[in-house]
C-alpha cells in the first residue's frame, strides 16, 4: 500500500497544535487514571465476590466510576481525532464490528454494574453481575488496545482487503498481549492502591495487599519491559534517547514500589500519578516513532478556544459549589 | 487522504447513523427537557409537602439516570463512533472547524453527569434548597450542551458566512443556529412530558397518576403548539432550496413536514386521551404509545433535516461521500485512485468504487435508499454518461469523482454486476433480395426516400410534434439528346407491404411523391412507371435501415429497431415527470399521446433544443460517440442510416458538428429560466454561436464543396440560412432534378455501403456511384463534354468516382 497520502495531516486545527497536544496529555491520563480504578476496581470486586461469601468485600460505586471513565473518556479521542485523525480513523473503520460493538458492551455493563453492586440483589446475582461485568470491561480494553495497536502499525491496515466487513481485531503479537496485560495490571494496582488508601480494600487492606500491590509492580515492569523489547528497533532506538526513557519510567515505578512498601499510601498514590503522566509521555514518544504524524494548522481562529475556556470556568465553578455542597453534606 | 469504507451494503445509506441518531437525539432531548421537569416536580412537591409526589420525584430520577446518562451518554459515543466510522473526511473537518466547541460541550457534559449523579445519590441527604440548587446546575449544564451541539449541527445545513470568512464565530452563530435553538429547546421540554406520561402512569400512586397526567396533558399540548410554531420558524431559516428537493429521497421533504405536524397533533390528543381515560390499564400502553409516536415524531424531524442537507454534509464544502467540490478537476484527471491507497492496484473494482462514493447514501439491498431499482433500467453504457452529468441538473446527487476509466468500471458492476448482463442485441441491415428486379435502362426511373425529420421522436406514447410523414419521391427522364423530365402521362405508384400509393407530380418539387406514414412506406419499396397498362420501368428502394434509438440505455426496455419501444417511452415519460412536474404517465396510461411540441414551442426550447441541451450534460464525448449514443443503438455501432459515402472518411460531427455546439445553436433563441442551466453547463460564450432553427437549417453541402468542388479534409459543414437550401430540396443548377435523385439521400450518398442503396446505380451505369458520373449515356444519347448540371461533376470522369 501506498501510505505517503497519510501523512499529510488531515485535520487543519485552529490553533497551534502544542495546545492541543497539551489537552490531549492531560484528558487522556485523566482517563486512564479513572479508567485504572474502574476496571481494576470491578476486577478486584468480582474476585472478591467469587472467592468469598461476598460480606466482607466492600462494594465500590462502579455505576460513578463507569460514568466518569466515559466521560473523561470522550475529550481524548476528540483530540486524537484531531491530531491522528487519519490514523484513528482508519483502524477505527478496519475494526468497526467491534469498536461499535464496544459500545453495546460497555452499555451492558453499566447496567449490570448497577445489578452488581445492588444491595437487594442476591448473592448469586451480584456474584454472576460484577464477574459480566469484569469480563465486558476486560474484552472492551482489549478492544481499544488492538485499536490503538493497529492505528500505530499502518502496514497491518491490507487485512482489511481480507475483512473489508469491520471484523479485523486482533493484529499484532506478543508485544500487544502484553500491552493489554500491562493495561489490566496497572488498573488492578491503582484500584488496588484506592482501596487502601480509602480503608476499603477489605482483605486486601493487610499484608496480603500489600504484597500483592508490589507484585503488581513488579509485573507491570516486567509486561511493559516484555512489550517494549518486542517493539521494532527503531523505536527502542528511538524511544531510549531523550529526557523521558524507558529506564527512567522503570526508576519511577521502582520508586513507587518503594512508597508503596513503606505504607505512606498517599504519597504513593501521588506518586502514581506522576507515574501515570510520565507512562503517557513516553507512550507518546513511541508513538510518535511508529507513526510520524505532521499536523497542519490554519491561521489561528480562537473562538472556539474562547468558548472552551469559558465553559471551563462556568462549568469549574459549578463542579466546585458541587463538591463543595458534597463536602457540607457528607458523602456522595 | 480516502479513508477504507466499511463493507456494509445492506446497511449502506446511513442506516446505523440513522437508526442510533435517532434514538439518542430523543433521549438526549428528554435529558436536557427533563432536567427541567425533574426540578420542577420536585419543588411543586416541596411547596405541597407531598410525599408522594417527592417519592414520584425521586423515582423518576433514578429513570433519568438510567436511561440518560447511560443510554443516552453511551448512544452519544456511540454517534461519535459512528461518525468517525463513516464519516471521516466529514468528522475531521467538523473537528477543524468545532474543535474546541465539542469540548466545551464536554465540559457541560461533565458538569451534566456530575450534577445528576449528586442530584440522585443525594436526594434524601443533601439540604433541599441545596438539591434543588444542583438540579437547576443540571438542567442548565444539559441545556448548554444541547446549545453546542446544535451550532454544528444547524452549521451542516447553513454554513452562510462562514464559506466567505472561515471563521468559527460565523460557523457556529450560523443562519439557523437561533430559530433551531428555539426550536429543539421546545423539542427537548416537550420530549419530558413523553416520557413523563410513562413514569406517571406506571406510578402505584393515584395521587401522583392524577396531578401529574393532568399537569403532563397541558405541559404537551401547549409545547405542542410551541414546537409547531418554532418548527415553522426553523424552516423558514433553511434556504428554501434545500426543503423543496424534487427528486428520489428529497421528494419526500414536504410530506415528511407535514407529518411532522400531522404526528405533532396527533400527540397532543394522544395527550387529551390520557386525562380522559381513568382506566389504570388503559394508560400504561397509551403512555407507552406515546412515547413511541415520540420517537416517529423526533425521527421525521431528523429525516427533514438529513434529507434537506442531501447531497452535502456542508452544504458548498463536502458531499455526503466526503469528497470536495474543490478536489474535482484533480480527481477527474487523475483518476479518484490517485488519492487513495485502498483504489491502487487491483483493488480498482466497481465495487470498491462504488463503497467509495456511494455508500453512503445508498445501500445495496437494504432498507435506505437501495441501488439495485435505482440503477437496473441502466446499460453500462448508459450509466457511464449518466454519470458523467450526475450532479449537473439534479443537484440532489453529487457529481461523479474519477477520470472515465472509473466511471466505466463502477457503471459495470451497478449494472452487470449487481443486475446480471442484459443483451441488447446488435443492430442488423436488412437481408438481400432473392429475387430481382428487372430495371429497364430506358426510360429512366430514379426515386428515393425522403423521410422528413426522421431525426424526430416518434414513439408508441410520445412524438415531438406532428406526425412525421414518409415520402417517396421519383423522377422519370426520357433518355435523349436532350433528355426530358416526365411530368405527366404516365402513371407512377409505389408499393411496399402489399399496399400501392400513386405518386403524384410536384411542380415546387420537380418530382413525383408520394406519401404515407412512416411504418406503412418503412419496408422495402418498389417504384413502378406505367403508362396504357404497360410496365415503363420499375424500381425498388431497400427498406429503411435499422431506426433503433439509444434511450435504452439510460431509460430502460429493450432496443427496438423501430425507434423506441413502450417501455422505454414510458421511462421517458416518467423521467419527464419527475424532473418537470408533467403528468405524462397519467397521460400515456389514459391512452393520450403525448405531443411534444404542445409545450415546447414560442419562448419554450423545442424538443429538439430541449434534448440536445438537456443530454449535452451526460454525454462525456461531445463527438460522434455521443452522436451514436441516441441516433444509433449505441457508441458501439455508427448508426445504420448513415451508410453514405461520407462514412468512410467523415462522421456525425463534420456536418452537424460536435454535441456542444449543436446544442448551442439550438438553445440560443430561448431565454426562459429553465434553458439558462442547459446553456451555462456548454461553456460556451454566447456571442460566439450562431442560432439554428431544428430541421429548417441544416448542413449546407455547398459550405465544403465550394463550387461543387472536393472538400478539404478538414472541413466541417456550416448550416443553412434557409430550409430552401437544404439538400432535400435543391436542385442542379439547370432546375431540372433534385441534387438527392443521382446522389441519393443525405445519408445514403452513393456509393454507400448498405445493400440496395447502390442499386440503382448499378442497374443503370454497371457500377455504383453518383449518376452520370461514370457516364452521361444514362440519360444523355451521347457523352457531355460541358458540365450543365453543376460545375465539377465530370470531375472524375478519366478515374473511377468510387471514393
Amino acid at each position: 500500500m501506498v501510505l505517503d497520502s497519510l501523512y499529510a495531516g488531515s485535520v487543519a486545527l485552529p490553533v497551534p497544535a502544542w495546545i492541543v497536544r497539551g489537552l490531549h496529555l492531560v484528558t487522556l491520563t485523566t482517563h486512564v487514571a479513572v479508567m485504572n480504578i474502574l476496571l481494576g476496581s470491578v476486577l478486584l470486586y468480582a474476585a472478591g465476590l467469587y472467592l468469598s461469601d461476598g460480606k466482607a468485600v466492600n462494594t465500590p460505586r462502579l455505576p460513578v466510576w463507569m460514568a466518569f471513565t466515559i466521560n473523561t473518556g470522550v475529550a481524548p479521542l476528540l483530540f486524537c481525532q484531531a491530531l491522528l485523525a487519519d490514523f484513528i480513523f482508519t483502524s477505527s473503520i478496519l475494526i468497526a464490528g467491534w469498536w461499535l460493538g464496544a459500545v453495546f458492551v460497555l452499555m451492558a455493563a453499566y447496567y449490570l454494574s448497577y445489578l452488581a453492586i445492588s444491595p437487594q440483589a442476591p448473592l448469586e446475582t451480584r456474584r454472576l453481575a460484577a464477574i459480566a461485568t469484569a469480563l465486558f470491561l476486560l474484552f472492551v480494553s482489549f478492544i481499544f488496545v488492538c485499536n490503538i495497536d493497529l492505528m500505530e502499525n499502518p502496514l497491518r491496515w491490507s487485512r482489511y482487503f481480507d475483512s473489508p466487513h469491520g471484523w479485523i481485531l486482533f493484529t499484532g503479537g506478543a508485544e500487544t498481549l502484553f500491552r493489554w496485560l500491562h493495561v489490566v495490571l496497572a488498573a488492578l494496582f491503582h484500584a488496588l492502591l484506592l482501596g487502601r488508601i480509602l480503608g476499603k480494600a477489605g482483605t486486601l487492606d493487610g499484608r496480603l495487599g500489600l504484597w500483592l500491590g508490589v507484585g503488581l509492580l513488579l509485573s507491570l515492569m516486567a509486561t511493559g519491559w516484555g512489550h517494549h523489547a518486542l517493539l521494532p528497533e527503531t523505536v527502542r532506538r528511538w524511544s531510549g534517547s531523550g529526557v523521558i526513557t524507558l529506564m527512567l519510567l522503570f526508576l519511577s515505578a521502582g520508586g513507587l514500589g518503594l512508597i508503596y512498601l513503606s505504607g505512606r499510601l498517599k504519597c504513593a498514590a501521588a506518586w502514581a500519578c506522576g507515574n501515570l503522566t510520565l507512562m503517557i509521555c513516553f507512550r507518546e514518544k513511541v508513538r510518535q516513532s511508529l507513526i510520524m504524524v505532521v499536523t497542519t494548522t490554519l491561521p489561528p481562529d480562537y473562538g472556539s478556544l474562547v468558548m472552551f475556556a469559558a465553559a471551563l470556568g462556568l462549568g469549574g465553578g459549578a463542579l466546585i459549589y458541587m463538591l463543595s455542597l458534597l463536602r457540607k453534606g457528607g458523602e456522595a | 487522504m480516502m479513508y477504507p469504507v466499511l463493507d456494509f451494503f445492506k446497511g449502506g445509506g446511513g442506516l446505523l447513523i440513522a437508526v442510533i441518531a435517532v434514538v439518542h437525539v430523543y433521549v438526549a432531548h428528554f435529558a436536557v427537557g427533563g432536567g427541567l421537569f425533574l426540578v420542577l416536580t420536585e419543588m411543586r412537591a416541596r411547596k405541597r409537602q407531598s410525599e408522594a409526589l417527592l417519592a414520584y420525584a425521586k423515582r423518576s430520577t433514578r429513570f433519568f439516570l438510567l436511561l440518560t446518562m447511560v443510554f443516552g451518554g453511551l448512544s452519544g459515543v456511540a454517534i461519535w463512533f459512528t461518525i468517525g466510522i463513516l464519516s471521516p473526511g466529514a468528522t475531521g473537518k467538523l473537528i477543524g472547524i468545532f474543535l474546541f466547541a465539542w469540548a466545551a460541550e464536554w465540559v457541560f457534559f461533565s458538569v451534566e453527569i456530575t450534577a445528576l449523579l449528586i442530584y440522585w445519590y443525594r436526594f434524601d441527604t443533601l439540604k433541599p434548597a441545596d438539591h434543588l440548587r444542583v438540579g437547576w446546575i443540571y438542567f442548565i449544564s444539559a441545556w448548554l450542551s444541547l446549545f453546542i451541539i446544535n451550532g454544528v449541527i444547524s452549521f451542516m445545513l447553513t454554513p452562510g458566512a462562514w464559506l466567505e470568512t472561515g471563521r468559527f464565530q460565523e460557523a457556529f452563530f450560523n443562519p439557523s443556529f437561533w430559530p433551531s435553538t428555539v426550536f429543539r429547546t421546545f423539542m427537548a421540554l416537550w420530549a419530558a412530558g413523553l416520557f413523563g406520561y410513562v413514569t406517571a402512569a406506571f406510578s402505584k400512586e393515584k395521587e401522583v397518576r392524577d396531578g401529574m397526567l393532568g399537569f403532563y396533558t397541558l405541559w404537551v399540548v401547549t409545547l405542542g403548539v410551541a414546537v409547531l410554531a418554532s418548527g415553522r420558524l426553523y424552516l423558514a431559516s433553511v434556504p428554501a432550496f434545500h426543503l423543496a428537493g424534487r427528486y428520489e429521497f428529497a421528494s419526500t421533504i414536504p410530506q415528511r413536514v407535514q407529518g411532522f405536524t400531522w404526528v405533532t397533533l396527533g400527540i397532543m390528543g394522544l395527550a387529551f386521551c390520557m386525562l380522559i381515560v381513568k382506566h389504570r390499564p388503559v394508560r400504561k400502553p397509551l403512555a407507552l404509545l406515546v412515547l413511541a409516536v415520540g420517537l416517529i415524531h423526533m425521527g421525521l424531524f431528523e429525516m427533514v433535516r438529513e434529507h434537506a442537507r442531501k447531497p452535502w454534509i456542508v452544504p458548498g464544502v463536502l458531499y455526503a461521500n466526503n469528497m470536495a467540490p474543490e478536489d474535482a478537476d484533480g480527481v477527474n484527471a487523475e483518476g479518484l485512485r490517485s488519492r487513495s491507497s485502498w483504489l491502487a492496484g487491483d483493488h480498482l473494482t466497481g465495487r470498491n468504487l462504488f463503497k467509495a462514493q456511494c455508500l453512503s447514501c445508498h445501500s445495496v439491498g437494504g432498507l435506505i435508499n437501495d441501488i439495485k431499482p435505482l440503477t437496473a433500467r441502466y446499460t453500462p453504457e448508459g450509466l457511464a454518461q449518466a454519470l458523467v452529468g450526475q450532479g449537473t441538473l439534479h443537484r440532489y446527487m453529487p457529481p461523479f469523482f474519477g477520470d472515465a476509466r472509473e466511471r466505466r468500471l463502477l457503471s459495470r458492476w451497478l449494472t452487470h454486476g449487481l443486475h446480471g448482463a442484459k443483451r441488447q442485441g446488435i443492430p442488423k441491415g436488412p437481408l438481400p433480395r432473392e429475387d430481382t428486379i428487372d430495371t429497364r435502362q430506358t426510360p429512366v426511373l430514379l426515386a428515393w426516400r425522403q423521410t422528413l425529420g426522421n431525426a424526430r421522436l416518434d414513439s408508441a406514447l410520445f412524438r415531438s410534434g406532428d406526425p412525421v410523414t414518409h415520402r417517396i419521391q421519383a423522377v422519370l427522364i426520357l433518355k435523349g439528346d436532350m433528355p426530358e423530365v416526365v411530368m405527366d402521362g404516365p402513371e407512377i405508384a409505389v408499393s411496399s407491404q402489399g399496399q400501392t400509393w400513386a405518386m403524384a407530380f410536384d411542380d415546387d418539387l420537380g418530382t413525383w411523391i408520394a406519401s404515407a406514414d412512416t411504418k406503412s412506406l418503412a419496408g422495402e419499396c418498389l417504384v413502378t412507371a406505367m403508362e396504357g397498362g404497360d410496365v415503363l420501368n420499375r424500381i425498388a428502394l431497400p427498406p429503411e435501415s435499422d431506426s433503433s434509438r439509444g434511450c435504452f440505455h439510460c431509460h430502460g426496455g429493450q432496443r427496438d429497431p423501430t425507434g423506441i419501444g413502450e417501455v422505454t417511452a414510458r421511462n421517458i415519460l416518467a423521467a419527464h415527470d419527475k424532473n418537470s412536474g408533467t403528468a405524462f404517465v397519467d397521460d400515456a396510461d389514459k391512452g393520450r399521446l403525448v405531443m411534444c411540441s404542445r409545450c415546447h414551442r414560442g419562448n419554450r426550447p423545442s424538443p429538439s433544443a430541449a434534448i440536445h441541451g438537456w443530454h449535452n450534460i451526460y454525454m462525456a464525448d461531445k463527438g460522434e460517440t455521443s452522436c451514436r449514443f441516441c441516433h444509433s443503438s449505441g457508441p458501439n455501432h455508427a448508426p445504420a442510416f448513415f451508410s453514405g459515402r461520407h462514412r468512410k472518411k467523415r462522421n456525425c460531427t463534420h456536418c452537424h458538428s460536435n454535441l456542444r455546439n449543436h446544442a448551442a445553436g439550438l438553445l440560443k433563441p430561448f431565454t426562459v429560466p429553465e434553458v439558462r442551466g442547459l446553456k451555462a453547463s456548454l461553456g460556451i460564450e454566447e456571442g460566439s454561436v450562431t442560432a439554428r432553427e431544428p430541421y429548417a437549417q441544416l448542413p449546407d453541402c455547398l459550405s465544403c464543396h465550394e463550387e461543387f468542388g472536393p472538400a478539404s479534409f478538414k472541413s466541417t459543414a456550416a448550416m443553412t440560412d434557409s430550409s430552401e437550401e437544404r439538400f432535400s430540396v435543391r436542385k442542379d443548377e439547370m432546375e431540372a432534378l433534385a441534387c438527392a435523385a443521382c446522389h441519393g439521400r443525405a445519408h445514403e450518398l452513393v456509393p454507400a455501403t448498405r445493400p440496395g442503396v447502390n442499386d440503382q446505380s448499378l442497374a443503370y451505369m454497371g457500377q455504383p456511384g453518383v449518376m452520370g458520373s461514370i457516364t452521361c449515356t444514362v440519360c444523355h444519347e451521347e457523352e457531355k463534354e460541358d458540365e450543365a448540371h453543376h460545375a465539377g461533376m465530370l470531375k472524375n470522369r478519366d478515374g473511377m468516382n468510387t471514393k
